[in-house]
């Protein structure tokens, strides 16, 4: 599946409103949007049952669990609609699967064994702390912001470097690294101009870099979103929500 | 900002940064630089690098204002960044330019001031006066203004709308929003012309739901939500009476509206200033700024004729004026009697002059029929009177009883009476009036 990189405004069909509107589209392309969601969005998920769960082993089954019933729902765009975003979806989804779970016993948390997507656990495991003073929702929250980002810089860093044969490529890796600080914020005083001298370009052209790298960066972060929303209106809301989340100072216990 | 250390929360934006990191860099603020925000920000910091860009602190259909610090002269200002569906209208920007001439030379303390304009690369900014402050829309909504401080805050405003009107500049846009008000609680009234310049005004024909959201035809004067080819500075008075009505009441008055002094506790004369700043037709509005501010001043130092009796009923008024008709009555037959009856006669007698006084001077106040009668009785009694006491005192001095009876005649004179019953007319006369006038608004 192609990754929707045009401005949210010019395309309507985004992957949650794949999988919530199930009369634009048949079962196999909402499967398949889903499963795609889900192939990006499950370390976040991870997290928080990592703090559900006893050890990490029984966390590993209680996600691939949740995915192979996630998967083989047919209900879902009727659930997903009551729901507007995928992310409030998720979460709702797997506080009632690790319920259920709790009930039925080990076997239903594995889901009878199959393992529907193939998860790097150990990356996961490493990038979370399983005794933070976050609730788990806000572990959940945190890991989704690191997600989206991931998965954003990843597609930028890939469009600004692969141009040009492995010499070039290597220079506009460097090129890129040196400039990536500068999409978070403005570049504090006197930095651009450091930029400038360590490319050996001049100020305006590093200014104009620095716009154009921001707003590229922008236009895949709200895509990404997008991806996650029922409406390409949603967006900004979305982003002020992980946001909001995001800077939610953990409770000291 | 984007160089920090572990176990810490990001200077820029706040988020705790121990575990999660993107890049080495702040989720926070990576998140922010989506919003859209963070575009014009940046779009801004990039225009104009003479400025350092802060936050955002407004949004309308004219554009985002950022504050931020002019470099060179330490300045704290107000940018502007005009929407760019309107700059980019053909011919905008030459017209901006020119019409920007005329606001930046406007300088009043009560006007936000233009420091600077222009454009650069299809993009118009405004460089004004930062005001540390809130706007009146702040205030009402915090249920922060008092009718008292709304009558401060007015005069304040017709004097910024009479500077700028002298000088050919009509505002076209006065709303609460608009009027800002520093820390010291001056009047700054912010977007001079600006309402003209960007045309937000609709027709009649264009006057769609987005427009609602952009211009603000709640507080548009009838000519201008008309679309009238004709808009002079008397919209703004009407515009000013609007945001007066809101002031006093907390609403808008729409459709059939009650004069502001029956929904609150008012000096009554105030409706005459509001009604007639909201006079459908311009003519027959205030014809200048400087007049509702002369009307407010003049009202501030007159006392009221009447404390305000919407709470009372008139039933009240009248039994409160029979009493003291009654009363006056009985006083200067006693005064009689006690002369005709006693040698003493002396101190009865005095009484009779208060008496008179007052029978005849406080139901005059709020004269109705039979009040009038029980004055002129009254006035009568206390003749009757007077020539008793002459006549009792025989031997005494002649001239101090006419004295007594000039001071009786004053105090219930005819004139003053007349006065003060002309008075009390006029004001029942435009109670009623008031009441008409906005019943047909
Ligand atoms: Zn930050």
């Amino acid at each position: 599946m192609s990754t929707p990189t045009s401005s949210p405004r010019d395309f309507i069909t985004t992957r949650w409103s794949l999988v919530a509107c199930a009369g634009d589209s048949s079962s196999d392309e909402r499967h398949a949007a889903l499963a795609q969601l889900c192939k990006v969005y499950w370390p976040p998920l991870y997290a928080f049952a990592r703090r559900r769960a006893a050890n990490d082993h029984e966390a590993r089954d209680l996600v691939q669990g949740f995915f192979a019933r996630l998967l083989e729902r047919n209900d879902i765009a009727v659930a997903a609609r009551e729901r507007g975003r995928f992310r409030a979806y998720l979460i709702t989804a797997l506080k009632h699967h690790i319920i259920n779970a709790a009930e039925l016993g080990r076997a239903a948390k594995r889901g009878g064994g199959a393992a529907p997507l193939s998860l790097d656990f150990d990356d996961a495991e490493r990038r979370i702390d399983p005794s933070g003073p976050e609730t788990p929702e806000e572990i959940f929250d945190r890991q989704w912001v690191v997600t989206l980002l991931d998965e954003v810089f990843t597609k930028l860093r890939d469009e600004f470097v692969t141009r040009g044969d492995k010499h070039e490529q290597d220079a506009r890796e460097e090129r890129f690294e040196i400039l990536k600080p500068s999409i978070a914020g403005a570049a504090p005083h006197g930095s651009q101009a450091d930029i400038a001298a360590t490319l050996g370009l001049t100020d305006g052209a590093v200014r104009a870099l620095i716009h154009r790298l921001r707003a590229r960066y922008r236009e895949l972060l709200r895509a990404e979103v997008a991806d996650t929303v029922a409406h390409p209106d949603d967006v900004d809301d979305e982003i002020a929500l992980l946001f909001a989340a995001f800077r939610k100072r953990p409770r000291i216990a | 900002m984007t160089a920090v250390d572990h176990d810490t929360t990001c200077a820029s934006c706040g988020a705790p940064l121990s575990a999660s990191r993107v890049e080495g860099l702040c989720p926070g603020c990576l998140l922010r630089a989506g919003m859209p925000q963070a575009a014009e920000a940046e779009t801004l910091a990039r225009l104009l690098p003479q400025y350092e860009i802060f936050e955002c602190i407004g949004r309308g259909g004219m554009g985002a204002v950022h504050r931020a610090r002019q470099k060179s002269l330490h300045r704290e200002v107000a940018i502007k960044l005009l929407a760019q569906e309107v700059v980019e209208r053909p011919g905008f920007i030459e017209r901006f330019e020119r019409e920007a001439r005329a606001l930046a030379i406007l300088n009043h303390p009560n006007i936000v001031v233009v420091h600077d304009f222009g454009s650069v690369e299809g993009h118009v900014y405004l460089v004004m006066e930062y005001v540390d402050g809130v706007n009146l829309r702040h205030l009402m909504r915090q249920k922060q203004l008092t009718p008292e401080q709304a009558l401060a805050l007015v005069p304040q405003i017709c004097e910024a709308l009479q500077y700028a009107h002298e000088r050919g500049v009509v505002h076209r846009d006065i709303k609460p929003e608009n009027i800002l008000l520093d820390k010291d609680g001056r009047v700054k009234i912010a977007d001079f012309g600006l309402a003209k310049l960007m045309n937000l005004e609709p027709d009649a024909r264009t006057l769609t739901a987005s427009h609602q959201v952009m211009g603000t035809p709640r507080y548009m004067s009838p000519e201008q939500a008309e679309g009238s080819p004709i808009i002079d500075h008397r919209a703004d008075i009407y515009s000013l009476g609007l945001v007066f009505y809101e002031m006093l009441t907390g609403e808008l008055p729409m459709g059939r509206f009650e004069p502001p002094s029956e929904l609150v506790d008012l000096d009554s004369r105030l409706d005459d200033v509001v009604l007639k700043s909201l006079a459908k037709s311009p003519d027959r509005r205030y014809q200048h700024a400087s007049e509702v501010k002369t009307a407010i001043e003049h009202i501030d130092r007159e006392p009221p004729i009447a404390p305000d009796t919407s709470g009372t009923t008139l039933e009240g008024e009248e039994a409160e004026n029979m009493l003291w008709a009654c009363l006056c009555l009985i006083m200067p037959v006693l005064a009689y009697m006690g002369a005709v009856w006693a040698e003493s006669w002396w101190p009865l007698a005095a009484l009779f002059l208060p008496g008179a006084g007052i029978g005849s001077y406080y139901p005059s106040k709020t004269l109705d029929h039979s009040a009038q009668i029980f004055v002129a009785l009254t006035f009568l009694m206390s003749m009757g009177a007077l020539i008793g006491v002459m006549w009792a005192l025989e031997s005494a001095s002649p001239l101090f009883a006419l004295m007594l009876f000039v001071g009786g005649l004053a105090s219930g004179s005819e004139e003053e009476r007349e006065r003060l019953r002309k008075k009390a007319k006029e004001e029942k006369k435009r109670r009623k009036q008031n009441k008409e006038r906005a019943a047909n608004a």
